[in-house]
């Protein structure tokens, strides 16, 4: 052992060096405008980040090739990963806020971890955080001081159409299966009102824990009672969704699927299988653009990205939260906290000339020229409303052919 | 430059937290020998006490009491030994990779009931907006005062723990660690022994999850994870040396560092590696312990016996 023995001293040194290497972190440079972004990159949610991080790259290529912000100063991403774990996100906001001193937040993706971090850091730091995928209702509650936007809408609204869509597709009982947190159980909820109004019956309801590896006895329990039709699967992909959907197949428990905004990821019918799915359905917010503002979106996404879905659960919304972020900044005509936030309706919402995906520079014009502007997503109209929630609209989607596709766009 | 300094605030206030989880596990493993797996119970018990004693009220959880930090504290502290309690007097029994597995299933059930009952902890969206000491003095004092808080508890606890490493409770504890027979022979009672610095340990681990709720102003099941709470702070415990304080202490604030520095660099890489150098980081972390195992079996700072210790 002795040649391969520490000394204590080394062992001292080389630990305190770890110790001070936060402290040569990069410095602002000038010529740039660093915004921050919190996404789940490892831990239950790390199934969507690739696209998302795609959509946010784009946004930001796209302002820097049309003349940057301000004086042309280019956008760069500084971005962290929460792990998908309230703590740890609080902890790289902290970093974020304090260190990379960031003047605005993309994410956090998780409505917990939103809560957690709004509640922490930004809200006592004035720090504006637009999250693109939190919809849990209970993030409108936040005593917020106008800090956290959100360009997801909330789940009670999906809830309510997922309830309608499947009665008016002649299903009349089913049950659910939901994950057991805030998601899940919010989003049963909201199902459940919006089903048994329009006369559905929920056969059975339970919550289920993250990652365990089977699910038959839960499934087994939900398929014996009431004889359902289908089962609502809430849930995401990589903490258990994808084993709820095989054990039911497995064991011919359910051959029906309803599935709601977590869920709905290509890698789900690559796991499963297409046979399996076919005629599975459901919803997810966003996707309310004008058709063919959505199509300048997507166009530009699968240039650069040509291997990842442009239309995967909160793209699209990721990628308007940049452009309102920026075009706030824009506004403003400074990088400061407060004026982002005091700026975000202002380009967001109506009246105003409307700009939209890709339409960077005719922005840039319109505001040097004093006009007054209203972004146009490519997931929706991107209006805030009082408590910094996008109104937007829902989307049925189904797969067909081993494809997730979007069927229809629903109006609240 | 003050936002630098801000967020060398932050990490030392987790780095001082942390320290007080490790001298509390130190107290079980490095001195007496006690193989405790669940520390997630007892921080969580701490954490749920303390947040919902101090919250304001919520109709999502039960009470909110508005209660200030100064009663709560110590509050938490009472609650995780209280449940220590049973714990100790049924599993201390039991040899020490036994005692090892049913604290980890303890900690589970803990984690599972704040997850479930609703009525008390408030589910999985937990407990939210909970007040941090000083935090009306704004940025950045309140920040700073905290830190102060926070150390000074941790020098409190780290003088209450060399005193009793020191005494004749320390030194008995040592024997029943080292063999216990022998201790039986001087007239030494092992089973209370045991359960008396499993209590102490338990206590601080309870004050520990306190402080972690303050400063996050949150508590909630997800935020209990077996990975950054219970080894984390055994990975301290093990790498700064077990069974002497100053090493706890020590570990706990270089696999901080580490931890933090990792965060750091991973952030540096562009987008795809960045994802990667995530799940390299809980890698990196096993490795070092490996690392200090083979090569440092002691710790950084090993325990000393019958030498004064430094």
């Amino acid at each position: 052992m002795t040649q391969f023995a520490l000394s204590r001293r080394g062992l001292l040194a080389a630990t305190a060096a770890a110790a001070t290497l936060p402290a040569f972190s990069v410095r602002a440079q000038a010529g740039q405008i660093r915004i921050g972004a919190i996404l789940s990159a490892s831990g239950g949610l790390a199934a969507f980040v690739p696209p998302i991080r795609a959509g946010i790259q784009l946004a930001i290529e796209e302002i820097n090739a049309q003349g940057g912000v301000l004086d042309g100063q280019r956008l760069v991403l500084v971005e962290a990963d929460d792990q998908t774990n309230p703590q740890v996100g609080v902890q790289v906001a902290t970093r974020l806020v304090q260190a990379e001193n960031v003047p605005v937040i993309i994410g956090p993706m998780a409505s917990g971890i939103t809560i957690a971090v709004a509640n922490a850091v930004t809200i006592p730091a004035g720090v504006p955080i637009i999250s693109p995928s939190a919809t849990a209702p209970a993030v409108s509650d936040l005593n917020d001081n106008d800090t956290v936007f959100r360009t997801a809408v909330p789940d009670g609204l999906q809830g309510a159409v997922l309830g309608r869509i499947t009665k008016a597709r002649g299903i009349d009982r089913v049950a659910v299966i939901a994950i057991n947190n805030d998601y899940g159980r919010g989003l049963a909820g909201a199902f459940q009102r919006g089903f048994e109004r329009h006369g559905g019956t929920i056969t059975a309801s339970q919550n289920f824990e993250a990652d365990r590896p089977s699910y038959r006895a839960e499934l087994q329990t939900l398929a014996g009672r009431g004889n359902p039709q289908a089962l609502v699967v809430i849930g995401y992909p990589g903490s258990g969704g994808i084993t709820i959907l095989r054990n039911a197949i497995e064991n011919a428990f359910f051959n029906r699927f309803i599935l709601t905004d977590g869920m709905r990821d290509q890698s789900v019918v690559q796991a499963v299988g297409a046979q399996a799915l076919e005629g599975t359905f459901g919803t997810a917010p966003g996707s309310a653009a004008t058709p063919e503002r959505r199509e300048a979106y997507v166009q530009a996404f699968r240039r650069m990205h040509p291997n990842l879905d442009p239309n995967a659960a909160f793209v699209a919304q990721a990628y308007d939260a940049v452009y309102v972020a920026a075009l706030a900044m824009q506004k403003a005509g400074r990088v400061d906290r407060a004026a982002i936030r005091a700026n975000l309706r202002e380009v967001a919402n109506p009246p105003g000339e409307v700009v939209g995906p890709g339409e960077w520079r005719k922005a840039r014009e319109l505001i040097a020229a004093g006009r007054a502007i209203d972004y146009e997503g490519a997931s929706g109209p991107v209006n805030f409303n009082d408590t910094g929630d996008a109104e937007g609209k829902i989307e049925v989607w189904a797969v067909r052919e081993g494809r997730i596709t979007t069927v229809e766009t629903v109006a609240s | 430059m003050e936002q630098a300094l801000l967020y060398a605030a932050t990490l030392g206030t987790l780095a001082g937290i942390y320290a007080v989880l490790t001298l509390g596990l130190n107290l079980q493993w490095g001195l007496t020998g006690l193989m405790n797996f669940g520390g997630l119970g007892f921080v969580a018990v701490g954490a749920y006490t303390a947040a919902l004693l101090t919250a304001a009220p919520s109709p999502t959880h039960v009470g909110g009491f508005g209660v200030p930090w100064w009663l709560a504290w110590p509050a938490a502290a009472a609650a995780a030994a209280l449940l220590a309690l049973p714990i100790g007097a049924i599993a201390l029994r039991l040899r020490a990779d036994y005692l090892a597995i049913a604290t980890i299933g303890i900690a589970e059930i803990v984690r599972l009931v704040a997850r479930n009952e609703d009525w008390l902890t408030g589910g999985p969206l937990g407990v939210t907006a909970i007040p941090r000491p000083f935090e009306s003095l704004g940025t950045p004092m309140g920040q700073v005062a905290f830190l102060v808080l926070v150390a000074t508890v941790l020098v409190l606890l780290f003088a209450a723990a060399q005193a009793t490493a020191k005494s004749p409770f320390g030194r008995a504890l040592r024997a029943v660690r080292d063999d216990e027979e022998a201790a039986k022979a001087a007239g030494k009672n092992p089973a209370r022994l045991r359960l008396h610095a499993f209590l102490l340990g338990a206590a601080f681990m309870g004050l520990g999850g306190a402080m972690m709720t303050a400063f996050f102003k949150f508590i909630g099941p997800d935020a209990l994870e077996p990975v950054t709470v219970t080894f984390l702070v055994w990975v301290m415990l093990i790498a700064g040396g077990s069974g002497n304080n100053w090493g706890a202490v020590a570990g706990a604030f270089a696999v901080w560092a580490v931890w933090a520095a990792t965060d750091w660099l991973a952030a540096q890489l562009p987008g795809e590696a960045a994802t990667r150098a995530a799940y390299v980081r809980l890698f990196l972390i096993g490795l070092a312990l490996q690392v200090i195992l083979l090569a440092r079996p002691e710790g950084l700072i090993g325990e000393r016996i019958g030498s004064p210790q430094r």
